[in-house]
């Protein structure tokens, strides 16, 4: 599963919260204080001269109940990020973006790429003691694909069969080339399950029960509350991706559930919980400062954009798009809005982005007023009534609908100011953010400003501008048959140049085209007290699977 | 009285059908689909469209409340949309602990709240008096979520008496009873100021009845006057309120719940609205009812016993 997908409601728990979330800065420096740590940085050189040491339960503070933990029926972000502790998958994402063993140690794909074959690890045994064999990845998926009320599934669609045959071997067959198939089965969704406890539990499969081959065990849930679980002392197929070959060092970890973000910032000073999630941008500073505890800033795949629908006048004319771009100081909102907890993005795709197009910085807009001041007398808009320019007995309005509470709160403030200046005025619409994902699917939307993660350019290209991704993802309304033949061509060539060509093309079309205008690259927030060590946050997998993770005494 | 008692309960179904009825319309009004909130925001279409069939929101209204109605007739809230968990099982998980909260709560108001109106008659118009309906004024007028991140960073992080927040258990254990402390002092706070500037005002019009002034005459000293003759004769009203305070106290304090992180109905409510799980707030919705009526009820049938003048027909 794409994360961007699932991950959508993380994102709106992300803004929710006034969560801030983001990217590296040019240069970053591992380790400093209040710098952030760039992405599959190792731990810090302090850290590493210890030798890690056993024991002791981890107490950490989520924001809400992660609903279920059936892989195929969620898209909850806190749901993958237990899953990830319980479970493995057959391969995973390394911190750099590259594919990693994990039950399988080794595949081969077909050169027509329809093929998957992997071979998995021997050896390897569920926390119910059954062992793991090819029968219950063919299982996983195929329970998968054939849950009709997944929301998840469509990332899977294109396999056509499942083969095990030796207990070692599984093989998937592929309708068509599916270049992101990889990055699908490394997803946080495609976690193998063990069937027999699946078919067990029926239809309570995920509430009072869980089976893996992972780190952790399911020991309890109670719900709104806590989850308990304890370390897989039989744990020795870790992934070579992180730094602990064998079973965890820490006992357990003890998951306490804490809504309100003054409550869950509390408990982490008063040192009752040891890791506490997207601590708010606003209280970053102040909690830098509390001895015994400090904030972990990290880079990850994330932007958060003004989108316009491209439909609507006069938001139709891409000279307009282009002006407001041209308008927006993204410096200012990077440090008003975010309190410096990211950089300013000019691009949808973040630099260190797998076929991020070279040329992007050249060819994105920077701050230029007087251009954009010229392009809007261009398009035929002309200075009016209290400086907001004028077309036909038209003001130029741009109604802006965002999320509340959340970040973009304080970035749409900043922008109608910015936007003002060359004539804009901007009409700030708020909404409860179910709310706002009903509106911003209407096509009544005009602009709006909303947060995506992703994994990979497939996430964000093929996601957000496809024309059949209508009308939601592509609250753009973008439809341009060019654009999805690239699109469509980068899913299914196995020729990979021919894939960055396409990317790079789609990359350069919607910057000219000015579809969105990116804001800024948010930096992720992760509070820890100094006891937690081994701490290295994934760009898009926040701490995976915990096996690195100690504490010190 | 028990013919009374049987008509009251007798219309308990009919006010639970129309709850039922306004949350049903009132969730299916408010923008955000549930079978969306599932998929994801970003979710395709079609998979939308499959979760509706699945959970049958595609059908007209009056069949989809037809549906609701007759599983719960047969005793079934159905399952939540979202942990796809029992309902009953997660408002029983939930219910025990408002019970707790609200009955401490419930204890503590006029424990505190009636010796506190009293002493403010009894002082009338001296500093003390002055000092405490101010403090009471404070009382009803902060907002909850201030008072409780009030307590929690004396009582909790710079004194470390009690827990932040969380359930620590039962309220007959030691940490039960520490965890619940700060939650039901916030939760009681509000009564407790409202219930003793009621006390004072009751009691001040009591004392000045003329039996008052006889059982002074006849040289009873003051405590006793105050006591016996005054307090006694103002606790109807009291009572009154008393009663209709601990209704809401049970029926979920919501913002307390949340803020303190205690797992009651109020926080299950707040849960399901914000991800649209119908089910699960038709659920907590009827459960809060239930309650409100029945308190109600039981308020009413005490008022008989502490005022024999009061008959039911």
């Amino acid at each position: 599963m794409r994360p961007t997908g699932g991950l959508s409601l993380a994102a709106l728990l992300v803004v929710l919260s006034v969560l801030v979330v983001s990217c590296a800065p040019a240069a970053p420096q591992p380790g400093t204080t209040g710098g952030p740590t760039p992405a599959g940085q190792a731990p810090t050189s302090a850290q590493a001269t210890d030798a890690p040491q056993r024991g002791g339960t981890l107490i950490v503070a989520f924001n809400a109940d992660p609903e279920t933990l059936d892989p195929h029926i969620t898209t909850a972000l806190l749901a993958t990020r237990v899953l990830a502790l319980i479970h493995d998958s057959l391969i995973n994402r390394d911190y750099d973006g590259s594919f990693k063993p994990g039950l399988a140690e080794k595949w081969d794909i077909s050169p027509d790429g329809k093929v998957y074959t992997f071979t998995l690890k021997k050896g390897v045994k569920f926390h119910s003691g059954k062992d793991f064999t090819s029968a219950d990845v063919k299982y996983t998926f195929e329970r998968w694909l054939n849950t009709e009320k997944s929301p998840t599934s469509f990332a899977i669609k294109p396999i056509d069969k499942i083969e095990a045959p030796d207990p070692q071997t599984v093989r998937f067959t592929l309708k068509e080339p599916y270049n992101i198939f990889l990055d699908q089965l490394a997803g946080s969704f495609a976690v193998i399950l063990n069937q027999e406890a699946v078919e067990k539990a029926g239809s309570d499969y995920g509430i009072t029960a869980a089976d893996g081959t992972g780190p952790y065990k399911f020991i309890s849930w109670t719900r709104n509350q806590k989850i308990v679980l304890a370390r897989n002392d039989a744990y020795a197929w870790n992934s070579p991706m992180f730094q602990n070959p064998g079973p965890a060092y820490v006992d357990g970890i003890e998951i306490r559930i804490i809504p309100e973000d003054n409550t869950r910032l509390a408990e982490f000073q008063a040192g009752n919980v040891h890791l506490v999630q997207d601590v708010p941008a606003g209280d970053v500073d102040r909690l830098s400062k509390t001895p015994g505890v400090s904030i972990v800033k990290y880079e990850q795949l994330q932007t958060s954009y003004l989108g316009f629908n491209t439909t609507k006048p006069p938001f139709d004319d891409p000279r307009v798009r282009q002006a407001v771009n041209l308008a927006i100081n993204r410096d200012e909102i990077v440090a008003g809005a975010n309190f410096g907890l990211g950089t300013p993005a000019r691009t949808m795709l973040t630099p260190n982005t797998p076929f991020y197009w070279a040329g992007a910085d050249q060819a994105a807009p920077t701050f230029d007023q007087a251009k954009s001041a010229s392009l809007l007398d261009q398009a035929g808009w002309t200075p009016g009534a209290g400086g907001i320019r004028e077309k036909g007995g038209q003001q130029l309005v741009m109604p802006l609908w965002i999320i509340s509470p959340g970040t973009s709160v304080l970035q749409a403030q900043i922008l109608e100011q910015q936007l003002a200046r060359v004539g804009v005025k901007v009409d700030t619409k708020q909404y409860e953010q179910t709310a706002w994902f009903a509106a911003a699917r209407s096509g009544e939307q005009v602009g709006f400003i909303v947060g995506i993660f992703f994994e990979n350019p497939d996430g964000v290209l093929y996601f957000y501008f496809y024309s059949k991704q209508q009308p939601a993802p592509n609250r753009f309304m973008y439809a341009v048959p060019e654009v999805d033949k690239w699109l469509e061509e980068s899913r299914v060539n196995p020729d990979q140049n021919v894939v960055r060509q396409d990317y790079e093309n789609v990359q350069k079309r919607t910057i000219d085209d000015a579809v969105t205008a990116p804001l800024v690259h948010e930096l992720g927030t992760l509070g820890r007290v100094d006891a937690v060590q081994g701490v290295r946050v994934h760009p898009s997998r926040w701490l995976y699977r915990m096996t690195d993770v100690w504490l010190k005494k | 009285m028990t013919q009374y008692i049987v008509r009251r309960l007798l219309l308990l179904p009919l006010v639970l059908f129309g709850v039922s009825v306004l949350v049903f319309l009132v969730l299916h009004l408010v923008p955000g689909n549930p079978a969306q909130v599932i998929a994801g925001p970003d979710a395709p279409p079609e998979t939308v469209a499959a979760i509706e069939r699945e959970l049958g929101l595609d059908r007209p209204l009056p069949e989809q409340y037809a549906l609701y109605l007759n599983r719960v007739l047969h005793g079934d809230l159905g399952r939540s949309l979202r942990s796809r968990r029992a309902v009953i099982d997660d408002v029983m998980d939930a219910l025990p602990n408002t019970l707790q909260l609200a009955l401490v709560a419930a204890v503590v108001t006029p424990i505190l709240a009636i010796p506190l109106g009293v002493i403010a008659a009894a002082r009338r118009g001296t500093p003390l008096d002055s000092g405490l309906m101010l403090v009471s004024m404070l009382g009803i007028t902060l907002p909850v979520f201030a008072l409780a991140l009030g307590f929690m960073w004396v009582f909790g992080y710079q004194l470390r008496l009690f827990p932040i927040s969380g359930y620590g258990g039962p309220i007959w254990t030691l940490n039960g009873l520490r965890s619940v402390t700060l939650p039901a002092l916030t939760l009681a706070i509000g009564s407790v100021a409202a219930l003793a500037r009621l006390t004072r005002s009751a009691m001040l019009e009591v004392l000045n009845q003329d039996y008052v002034r006889t059982a002074r005459a006849k040289g009873l000293r003051e405590n006793g006057v105050v006591l016996r003759h005054g307090l006694i004769n103002a606790l109807l009203p009291v009572i009154t309120v008393l009663g209709l305070q601990v209704a809401v106290l049970l029926s979920g304090a919501f913002v307390t719940e949340t803020v303190f992180a205690w797992p009651g109905v109020g926080r299950l409510a707040v849960f399901a609205i914000q991800s649209r799980d119908f089910p699960l707030v038709q659920g907590t919705v009827l459960v809060i009812a239930v309650i409100f009526v029945l308190v109600n009820l039981a308020i009413d049938v005490l008022y008989a016993y502490v005022d024999p003048r009061i008959h039911y027909q």
